[in-house]
């Protein structure tokens, strides 16, 4: 009983930062349908940019956000402008952007391992608070419950961009139709780049938590958060943003209850998970009316 | 046009010339070794991606599961290694087999799924719970049926089938009906091609040939662990050199690795991370500005690439 | 022989396809004898090619059933029903895109059933031959059409669903479709036609079948059509 309380309440805290890990990519593929699979390295470059901020001018990690979201917004806007226009020209775009994000998550990864190495590196928890918190006869670590509202904090930003300004309502019509967004006069092309950059932005800032979540950080963590994004989105159904908060609910708590029951196939989970509800909806991720006939 | 079966068997006498006389004349039999484990890697992402246009970006699942299958059979029922090569042709096709639903998925979907279906058998096979069959996270140990000459001919076996399936593909209707699937596949489905089965020979192939791959290559580095044949580089250094050479033909792949394997030798090994650099950018800019690979070149002063 | 010719070449029973609440196919009945040429009218969304997509397979439906001389296809695949002598065109030309219009032509031949079909002849009767070499992603909008159809003949059908040619052709290209098409017919291929442009439908036949909202409305003459008062108010009432 108590380690199922200890599963629970530690799965919603990872739940609301798999949320917001997953936020940036679902944002990314609703509005210009990228399937940027450089995403966890993103990720990585967030958590290494924390690492530097820290270790070099003692900036930490909350100061850090929103350093890091801007840095990552403007390359994140070069790197749209730089290749996903021609991506969409080509047949098939969602195809194209896999292949050609799959190369830019080796560059990401390359370029880590050059410049930091191979080792592992990490935080120290005294950071985000140090002391354990004790709730319901539990002890959690502080700096999850830091994670989980800031977390949730950015989550809730971004919904009341979405729903409540211009710019948001212009998001979600690009997301419905493409084509009669552009012809009711939205910019498609500045939205998309502006929305490409939040996209980008949003997977660095969990980035400055993954060393207290994981404990710690190393060049090649990009693909596992690739895949764990993908079993998130997906389960909260993909393209739809805040989708992705009910998709790392669960994939949290299931997380949460693997690693306490049975600790040895929680690795497995996400790739499975990934499978089977991809499996499980027959009209593809997108469900029947995208689909092509 | 159909081509000629001739061109298929020139292909064919050239790479098995190729490797024969490498054989008695080059003394680096791991790098020969290595290059055909890539050739046969590249040649069947190609039978897959470039006749049906399904991304396995988790290729490797069917290699490490090749070499596991090829190494079990030998460990536990004591196979002669050939057949035990065979055996891990077929335990990855079995593997395809339980991941026939993967093809309901399109594009991205299905390169994403697929990868995390080499992961998933990655870490089953790894798992320390699975010790007593696996041998877990402490890897494989084939010392004691090492046989270095049958080993590369056994190897080059597999590199010469894998690429006279691709030949076939390429001369015959069936590898036609394929790239009419790949191209539409309702039109092709009313043009009388059964879809299903067209997709599902091609896919089976596909594990086959890289199950055969991984256990050949099992047999002849005799000691390797579980993530050195679910290496995720084993997936991505043949798509690149497959793409690089250009797919839907039989001589793009063998050309694309030919020279990006002996140009990763040269310069790679010793340096892994400059190379993933190098890769990256080569699949980055591969896909936006040659997307028809080298073979594309030809194509565009008309000469006509096989 | 004669128990076969007493079926209908094609007949569509009480058919229902519903897409996510939404009633596509209402319970459709039709039939097409051997020899006829029949035009499906009906406003945009009243289910004509989803009809289509149902005859050759491409959908299955929820209820109902469709049989081919007598013989019920109703779960049947696409290259079954191809085999036994179902095929069609598409609205939206479907050539295989990065194969040449010979390779095209081929897969049909090779897949479709017919042995002994002259590809030279129907592309030329096409007026593809002088492009057989081609990528078919290379021809324009309406050489597609025309491989489509080609491609659809070299698999020797005795029903043809012809969704929607016309569109985009000139007046010049109509008129030329339409005679080849009666030449199908006289040569013993039925059509079952899709069409928007009515003066189109009125060069190759006089008789059709309406329908609104996933249900036939109506069938007979166009002439009689034009005079019923439910299908004005379904084309007219619509635009008002």
């Amino acid at each position: 009983m108590d380690l199922l309380v200890y599963a629970l309440v530690s799965g919603v805290l990872y739940g609301v930062f798999f949320a917001l890990v997953g936020l940036g990519l679902s944002l990314i593929f609703g509005v210009m349908r990228v399937v940027n699979v450089a995403h966890g390295d993103v990720i990585m470059w967030g958590a290494f940019s924390s690492f530097w901020l820290y270790t070099l001018w003692h900036i930490g990690p909350v100061l850090a956000l929103p350093i890091i979201f801007v840095s990552f917004f403007v390359f994140g806007c070069i790197i749209y402008y730089g290749i996903v226009p021609r991506i969409l020209q080509a047949e098939d775009p969602e195809l194209a952007s896999l292949i050609v994000f799959f190369g830019v998550s080796q560059v990401l990864e390359a370029i880590a391992t050059i410049a930091f190495g191979n080792t592992q590196r990490s935080l120290p928890d005294s950071l985000l608070g140090g002391r354990p918190v004790h709730l319901f006869g539990q002890s959690f670590p502080q700096s999850w419950f830091w994670t989980g509202l800031i977390s949730a904090a950015a989550i809730v930003l971004v919904y009341l961009y979405l729903s409540h300004t211009r710019t948001g309502y212009a998001t979600r019509a690009i997301m419905s139709n493409r084509q009669e967004a552009a012809s009711v006069g939205v910019n498609v092309s500045a939205l998309s780049a502006l929305n490409f950059g939040i996209g980008i932005g949003l997977a660095a800032i969990p980035g400055c938590f993954v060393s207290f979540i994981a404990g710690n950080i190393s060049p090649d963590i990009g693909l596992n958060l690739t895949v764990i994004s993908f079993a998130v989105i997906v389960v909260g159904s993909l393209g739809k943003p805040l989708g992705a908060v009910l998709g790392g609910l669960v994939y949290g708590v299931a997380t949460a209850l693997m690693q306490t029951y049975l600790p040895s196939w929680a690795a497995l989970l996400p790739n499975v998970l990934l499978i089977l509800i991809m499996l499980a909806r027959p009209g593809g991720l997108l469900g029947s009316e995208v689909r092509r006939a | 046009m159909l081509k000629s079966p001739l061109a298929g068997l020139a292909v064919l006498a050239l790479v098995a010339g190729i490797f024969a006389t490498s054989f008695f004349t080059f003394s680096n039999e791991s790098l020969l070794i290595n290059l055909m484990a890539f050739l046969a890697l590249a040649q069947g992402i190609n039978l897959l991606y470039g006749f049906t246009g399904y991304m396995p970006f988790g290729y490797v699942g069917f290699f490490g599961t090749g070499a596991y299958g090829c190494a079990l059979t030998i460990l536990f029922l004591h196979w002669n290694p050939i057949a035990a090569v065979v055996a891990g042709g077929l335990s990855a096709v079995v593997l395809g087999v339980i991941l026939v639903p993967l093809l309901r998925l399109e594009g991205a979907y299905f390169g994403i799924a697929s990868l995390a279906a080499a992961q998933a058998a990655y870490e089953i096979i790894s798992n320390p719970n699975l010790t007593s069959i696996t041998q877990g996270p402490y890897g494989i140990n084939l010392g004691a049926v090492y046989a270095p000459t049958t080993g590369y001919w056994t190897m080059l076996g597999v590199l010469l089938f894998t690429t006279a399936i691709a030949a076939y593909f390429r001369i015959s209707r069936f590898g036609l009906s394929l790239m009419a699937i790949r191209d539409n596949s309702n039109s092709a489905a009313t043009a009388g091609v059964n879809v299903l089965r067209g997709r599902l020979i091609a896919w089976l192939l596909s594990c086959f040939i890289g199950g055969l791959a991984g256990g050949a290559f099992a047999w002849n580095i005799s000691f390797f662990y579980p993530q050195s044949v679910f290496a995720l580089t084993l997936s991505i250094f043949p798509i690149v050199f497959a793409v690089f050479g250009g797919v839907g033909t039989v001589i793009g792949p063998l050309i694309g690795a030919g020279l990006l394997y002996g140009l990763y030798d040269a310069v790679g090994v010793a340096n892994p991370e400059y190379f993933q650099l190098l890769y990256g950018l080569l699949i980055v800019a591969l896909l936006l500005f040659m997307p028809g690979g080298l073979v594309s070149l030809a194509k565009k002063v008309r000469i006509h690439v096989f | 022989m004669s128990s076969e010719s007493s079926w209908p070449l094609l007949a569509v029973r009480d058919i229902r396809k519903t897409f996510g609440g939404l009633h596509a196919l209402d319970g459709v009945t039709l039939s097409v004898n051997e020899g006829d040429v029949l035009g499906l009218i009906g406003p945009n969304g009243s289910g004509k090619t989803t009809l289509i997509n149902t005859i050759s397979g491409l959908i299955m439906p929820d209820g109902g059933s469709v049989a081919f001389k007598g013989h019920d296809l109703t779960r049947k695949s696409p290259d079954k029903r191809v085999h036994v002598g179902i095929n069609r065109t598409y609205q939206v030309p479907s050539p295989f895109h990065k194969l040449t219009v010979w390779e095209n032509m081929i897969v049909a031949a090779t897949y479709g059933g017919a042995d002994d079909v002259d590809i030279e002849n129907l592309l030329r009767r096409a007026g593809l031959h002088e492009f057989k070499d081609r990528e078919a992603g290379r021809l324009n909008s309406s050489q597609q059409k025309l491989l489509d159809i080609a491609r659809a003949l070299a698999t020797s059908p005795k029903l043809m669903l012809v969704d929607e040619i016309a569109a985009g052709l000139n007046p010049k290209e109509l008129s030329w479709l339409a005679e080849w098409l009666l030449e199908l017919s006289s040569a013993g291929i039925a059509l079952l036609v899709v069409e928007h442009l009515i003066p189109f439908l009125q060069l190759i036949t006089t008789r059709v079948v309406v329908m609104d909202v996933g249900s036939v409305i109506f069938e007979g003459d166009i002439a009689s059509a034009t005079q019923d008062d439910h299908v004005i108010e379904v084309f007219l009432g619509r635009s008002k």
